[in-house]
């Protein structure tokens, strides 16, 4: 093939991230990690940013994010009450991220954990230099996502987070990430080991100090969670970071035989929003849920993707995809079931509903399947359209005006993949946060 | 064999997955091809290679007009500049294209400018490739209901019932033929619907096209009859480059049918045609193919690799263009016969059955481009794979946000016969219309074990009740087939079909 031909704006940006890259790499002493981020700096030299000729690229525009050159740089002082104003008003154990780096300070005393769970920050790990390999075990697969690959060459925190056998970690992990600087780059890699028959709920949030902010900032996260045999793992994701902001987030799980890994994304920030779950079912009788919750005004772009492979017997995924897309807003929605020949029994069923509020919005939507075992059950569906006139007439006609009743009917429509959430305390907190991004939704 | 097949059964306690074995016992041995004979006649055939020279040879060869071959050239210049595309589900190796020759012809029959049909009438057919036909069952004699334009290789030689349509002003005759009798005709519609450089094969068919159709429908005319084309490849290492080009007037209605095959070589043949169909104002298209080329030998090698541009356009308001095919031969398919819904009120259809078995490649689908107000497109797509083979559906239903109130409902069910082979879907859609409602489900089965045995209870066998399972799975799209057609896709999807089962 011959060498791509990379725009100025492009190379430039290029550039600057390798150059960002080889600065933190004089920072570090382990010299392992500093050959993967070599190695990594290769690879993006040559690949650059993909272009909407790229397959999977073709919907999502990165021509605002090229643009501008995000630098990685200190986090700024919170007070803890700029911080709890962020917290559920369910129990959590918080971990705090300001600007993409963990503080100490800010989140809940880990210490204090059960026993049977551990918690260490990206330093503690990479100052090992045999355990830093945990949080880069599967190279090759994250070199494969153009963001991944960007992660790999540039994430300098994050955590490690490892539950043992038969343990069950009553309190969810609140990983709260908060951007305050402009232009700030944040690279974070994680990774949580959930172990036989160990059982935990991850929840995820975010967001901007200043809701409002102009300038850009680019949230870019790559976490791997190995679900052991029988272990049960929740996971609820809210991205709500302020409307000028990038985030890209892809999330490799491994799941081992009868375990259970359920996972929710709720997106209602960002310029562009681009959330990755690439799946692994490498045991028998495997269940998986990935749900979604997206909503999108001006110009905003959200973009959800699952790539769900069944590699052994008797799996069951299911999915859920919601979107509701107003002004000039788009859509993006790419699932694919890939069954292997030796996935007998498998049942994957990916559903996929959108609904479109202005006439500037659009919706694209790639519900893929790929079948090589025939003794399966395998579904996709998707529909696109607008509220239909009948459903307003009858609420009308029982005395609910207009504009209420399309509230009404985009808030059903959007909160469905909640109703996943087996937990009423999450749910609650969930669909608050959705029903206040569908507040700013001019009807 | 099938007899063979029984005794084993009895014998041992054969658990369920021993099925597959005899399926695959019964694929190795069975020859389930049956138009592979080869027909020995005088051909003209133009050494291998593709240049300049051999374009213009072709055109001379033809007596075309200056125009036809500007416009060779042109597309000779504009394929040599792109690259063989590679994103289909299908693995193939690169093609020599060096290796084929470019054109092939009966010698007699070979004059297709020279002879004036006019005043000789038909020019007499070469008696091997009547024959040929005869054996297909392809009534070149014109003794049938159906207009018939048969195309042996790179040439027409004989197109039946044209003056009875003549006299209603419909235009039925061989591309060739077209480009000198109604020049104007076909410069003002080729490469309208699939210009030059759209894909790498629709620009070296339009280099170096063989023959084809030409199709012209006038003004409220209802065409009484089936119109259809025989596509029959004979000599080996010839691509055959069909280009076929459908005109329906304001009002008027056609059904045009087109059937083909091949005989056995050992060398994989080039089918790349291009077809396009343009449909006026309140006309109607209705074009249905049964696609049988030769799929090969047991690991396909020798087959046709068949990679068509199908493309139609619903030029004016509430016109209707509906695609039907059933494709059961071929290595390799490629292949999206597509609808631009440009009229307000249009509308497009597809319905496809496409069968794969052995190491058989099939990446088929269709595009639905909404562009008027209330178009309305339904897809739907039966893919059913045995054997090692890979099927896919690929297809695109977009949108554009002019398209006030489209509507589209798309239905792809694939069903797998064996655990060797695959079925995939990878439809991609793209709405820019608030207005618009689309709808899309796929699902993936296979042959249930209660079905079959619900049926043999009741005294059917496992062969007919796997036929009549099979043929219920695409009883939607059969039933969209003329006729005579239904009843041949039938009797085809049983003959590939045949040995797969046990």
């Amino acid at each position: 093939m011959e060498p791509r031909k990379i725009s100025p704006v492009v190379q430039q940006a290029v550039d600057h991230y390798i150059d960002q890259s080889q600065t933190l790499n004089q920072h570090t002493e382990n010299q392992s990690l500093q050959s993967l981020r070599a190695k990594a700096q290769m690879l993006f030299a040559d690949r650059a940013f993909p272009t909407q000729k790229d397959e999977d690229w073709q919907y999502t525009k990165l021509r605002s994010f090229t643009q501008n050159h995000f630098k990685s740089q200190p986090a700024k002082h919170l007070t803890l009450e700029q911080v709890n104003q962020f917290l559920p008003d369910f129990p959590v154990t918080k971990v705090v991220f300001v600007d993409g780096w963990f503080n100490e300070a800010l989140s809940d005393d880990l210490g204090a954990l059960p026993k049977q769970a551990s918690f260490e920050s990206y330093a503690d790990v990479t100052e090992q230099t045999g355990d830093f390999h945990k949080l880069y075990e599967h190279e090759d697969d994250v070199a494969k996502e153009p963001f991944g690959l960007l992660n790999s060459c540039l994430a300098a925190d994050g955590f490690f987070f490892e539950l043992e056998a038969n343990a069950t970690l009553e309190t969810p992990l609140f990983i709260l990430h908060i951007q305050t600087n402009a232009l700030q780059s944040v690279q974070v890699r994680n990774r949580i080991d959930v172990d036989e028959n160990a059982e935990m709920t991850i929840v995820e949030r975010y967001v901007s100090l200043d809701p409002n902010q102009s300038e850009a900032a680019f949230t870019n996260v790559v976490t791997q969670i190995d679900v052991a045999k029988y272990a049960r793992v929740r996971q609820i994701i809210m991205q709500e970071q302020h409307e000028n902001a990038f985030y890209f987030n892809n999330q490799y799980v491994f799941q081992q035989d009868h375990s259970n890994f359920i996972t929710f994304f709720g997106s209602t920030g960002s310029l562009i929003s681009r959330h990755q779950n690439h799946l692994w079912m490498n045991g028998e009788h495997i269940e998986t849920e990935q749900n979604s919750a997206c909503l999108a005004r001006n110009n905003q772009t959200v973009d959800s993707r699952t790539d769900t492979q069944h590699n052994d017997v008797w799996g069951l995924s299911q999915q859920l995809h919601k979107y509701v897309l107003a002004d000039s807003s788009t859509g993006v929605f790419n699932g694919m079931i890939r069954v292997d020949q030796k996935a007998q029994k498998t049942d994957g069923q990916m559903d996929n509903g959108n609904l479109i509020l202005s006439n500037k919005a659009r919706m694209d939507t790639k519900p893929q399947l790929e079948i090589y075992a025939d003794d399966v059950k395998c579904s996709h569906g998707s529909a696109t359209g607008q509220i239909d006139d009948k459903q307003i007439f009858y609420m009308q006609a029982r005395g609910i005006n207009k504009s209420d009743a399309i509230r009404i009917i985009t808030h059903a429509f959007l909160l469905e993949p909640t109703e996943s959430i087996s937990n009423d305390g999450i749910r609650a907190w969930v669909v608050s946060r959705l029903s206040n991004g569908l507040e700013k939704i001019n009807h | 064999m099938v007899e063979a097949a029984k005794i084993t059964d009895l014998t041992h306690d054969a658990p369920f997955e021993s099925q597959y074995e005899e399926i695959d016992e019964l694929l190795s041995k069975k020859q389930f091809y049956k138009e592979g004979f080869i027909t020995n006649t005088n051909v003209e055939t133009f050494a291998k290679g593709i240049n300049e020279d051999v374009v213009r040879a072709i055109s001379e060869k033809k007596n075309e007009p200056q125009w036809m071959l500007d416009f060779r050239l042109k597309a000779l210049k504009v394929w040599q500049s792109m690259e063989e595309p590679h994103w289909a589900k299908a693995e193939y190796e690169p093609l020599d294209y060096q290796d084929y020759s470019y054109y092939s012809a009966p010698e007699c029959g070979s004059c297709a400018g020279e002879c004036n049909t006019d005043e000789a009438g038909e020019p007499e057919i070469d008696p091997e490739v009547a024959k040929a036909f005869a054996e297909l069952g392809v009534p070149i004699e014109g003794n049938s209901e159906v207009a018939v334009d048969a195309i042996f290789d790179s040439i027409s030689v004989s197109t039946t019932k044209r003056e009875e349509l003549a006299k209603l002003g419909i235009i039925f005759c061989s591309f060739s033929e077209a480009v000198q009798d109604y020049p104007d005709l076909v410069q003002k519609y080729i490469a309208t619907v699939v210009p030059v450089g759209d894909n790498y094969f629709a620009a070296l068919n339009s280099a170096v096209a063989s023959d084809g159709t030409f199709v012209y429908v006038p003004e409220g005319v209802h065409c009484p009859i089936e119109l259809s084309t025989y596509f029959r490849i004979n000599e080996a290492k010839t691509g055959q480059f069909e280009r076929t080009i459908l005109i329906a007037e304001k009002g008027s209605y056609v059904s045009y049918l087109e059937g083909c095959s091949a005989p056995v070589r050992d060398t994989y043949q080039l089918h790349a045609a291009v077809v396009e169909v343009i449909v006026h104002e309140d006309a109607e298209v209705k074009y249905s193919t049964v696609q049988n080329w030769y799929p090969g030998d047991e690991d396909c090698h020798g087959g046709i690799l068949n990679f068509v541009t199908k493309r139609g356009i619903c030029e004016g308001d509430n016109s209707k263009l509906s695609w039907t095919q059933a494709e059961t031969g071929s290595a390799i398919t490629w292949k999206y016969p597509s609808c631009i819904l440009k009229g307000d009120n249009s509308i497009g259809e597809f319905y496809s059955v496409a069968l794969t078995n052995r190491h058989q490649q099939a990446d088929t689908g269709t595009k639905m481009i909404h562009i008027g107000k209330n178009t309305k497109s339904t897809i739907i797509s039966k893919g059913l794979s045995a054997g090692f083979s890979d099927n896919t559906y690929r297809g695109l239903v977009k949108i554009l946000p002019s398209a006030e109130g489209a509507r589209n409902f798309t239905q792809c069910d694939s069903m797998l016969i064996g655990d060797k082979c695959g079925a995939h879907t990878f439809p991609y859609i793209e709405v820019g219309n608030s207005s618009a409602q689309m709808e899309h489900e796929a699902t993936t089965s296979r042959i249930g074990e209660d079905q079959l045995f619900y049926c043999q209870q009741r005294g059917i066998s496992e062969q007919d009740a796997i036929s009549m399972i099979v043929n219920g799975f695409c009883k939607d799209v059969f039933s969209e087939l003329p006729l005579e057609f239904a009843q041949e896709a039938e009797e085809l999807l049983a003959i590939s079909l045949e040995g797969s089962v046990g």
